[in-house]
């Protein structure tokens, strides 16, 4: 379980444009809700979140601090994280309150470790099925990752999610025991690409077909016009 | 070369390319990617040309998807046609991208080898783009 603090102020006012203001000064928008105690809306210095968002796992415990008329303190997780689709810049983050003893949904990722035999000695491609685990668990024993050896898998092996569940009693798996985790697949034969002269037309779907024909024909009349 | 089955229509309007993308601008199958950071039409030959530099450059190593589909048609009126007369004929399929869509993942290669064939992809391609990552976790 990683852990680490982190100090905001409550900000007055939502929207749109109290955000743009808040990014332009370099502080990021967040809210702080759970508990059925009334959501905080937060903002938070943005060098120091992306710090932390690099250096921790996102599934970490936050002791988030609000500065303000009332300095408080609460347990919370990251439960999203919103960021700028082309430069990747945090736009507003989420956080959930949680107690230490009470269990909490985290996506936990997942780390394959070693070299399968299946690719190091057939050639063959190591393939990831999911990359985050769902689990419950109280947050005292949230791991930061699951690790999963795959040094003994050859080509056609495969990890699912019933094979781990025996290791970790605590935690209650939220997705399907048959989910594959990894698996090593022959390496693919690359399919010539195609020489094409003219466009292909693709088909019509049948409702648009005696319209598109009506059309087509219109059209050879115009040309023979021409 | 990537091009629809079956469509509804033979032809569209051209539409315009508003916005960033908020679909498809996360790494979802791979571990690293390629990333337009411009809007602009990408025709099917232009994405096999940067599939082709892909999988040649990692030589069959890893695996590749392309996250984008040529699936809107462009029209070309013949040349020298007087203006008038209807809409031309359907010439060439593409995909429309924003700013922030991924365009292809690649899994199973050294990160070296991702980028340069990232890099020789981008270059088979009219917008500019960057390499991206997914967040490393560490056990």
């Amino acid at each position: 379980m990683e852990y680490f603090k982190l100090s905001s102020e409550r900000r007055e006012g939502s929207g749109k444009g109290i955000a743009r203001k808040l990014r332009q000064q370099g502080r990021i928008p967040a809210v702080l809700y759970g508990h059925n105690q009334e959501p905080v809306h937060l903002s938070l210095a943005e060098l120091e979140i992306r710090k932390v968002l690099h250096e921790h796992p996102e599934s970490a415990i936050v002791d988030l601090t609000i500065d303000g008329k009332n300095r408080t303190s609460c347990n919370a997780i990251v439960r999203e994280v919103q960021r700028h689709p082309a430069t990747g810049r945090l736009l507003h983050i989420d956080f959930q309150r949680i107690k230490m003893d009470e269990k909490v949904r985290v996506h936990v990722p997942i780390v394959l470790l070693g070299n399968a035999k299946g690719v190091k000695e057939m050639g063959g491609i190591l393939e990831h099925g999911l990359r985050e685990l769902n689990i419950t668990c109280v947050p005292t024993a949230i791991p930061n990752a699951i690790e999963i050896d795959v040094t003994e898998l050859i080509i056609g092996d495969s990890i699912h999610v019933r094979d781990i569940v025996s290791r970790y009693p605590n935690f209650d798996f939220l997705d399907d025991e048959d989910t594959t985790l990894a698996n090593v697949v022959p390496p693919k034969v690359e399919v010539a690409p195609v020489v094409e002269g003219a466009l292909e037309e693709p088909e019509l779907v049948a409702a648009g077909k005696e319209e598109e024909e009506e059309e087509r024909a219109r059209e050879k009349e115009a040309s023979r016009e021409d | 070369m990537l091009m629809p089955k079956r469509v509804k229509r033979r032809k569209q309007q051209r539409g315009r390319m508003k916005g960033k993308a908020t679909k498809g601008s996360t790494i979802v199958f791979g571990e690293y990617g390629l990333k337009a950071l411009e809007p602009k039409w990408i025709t099917n030959r232009q994405i096999e040309a940067a599939r082709i530099a892909i999988t040649r450059h990692i030589k069959r190593a890893g695996k590749l998807w392309i996250r984008i589909f040529p699936d809107k048609p462009v029209t070309v009126k013949p040349a020298e046609t007087r203006m008038g007369k209807g809409k031309g004929a359907p010439e060439y399929w593409v995909a429309v991208v924003k700013p922030g869509r991924i365009l292809f993942e690649l899994e199973g290669v050294a990160p070296e080898i991702a980028q340069r064939a990232m890099t020789l992809a981008s270059s088979k391609l009219p917008l500019k783009t960057k390499f991206v990552q997914r967040k490393k976790a560490e056990g």
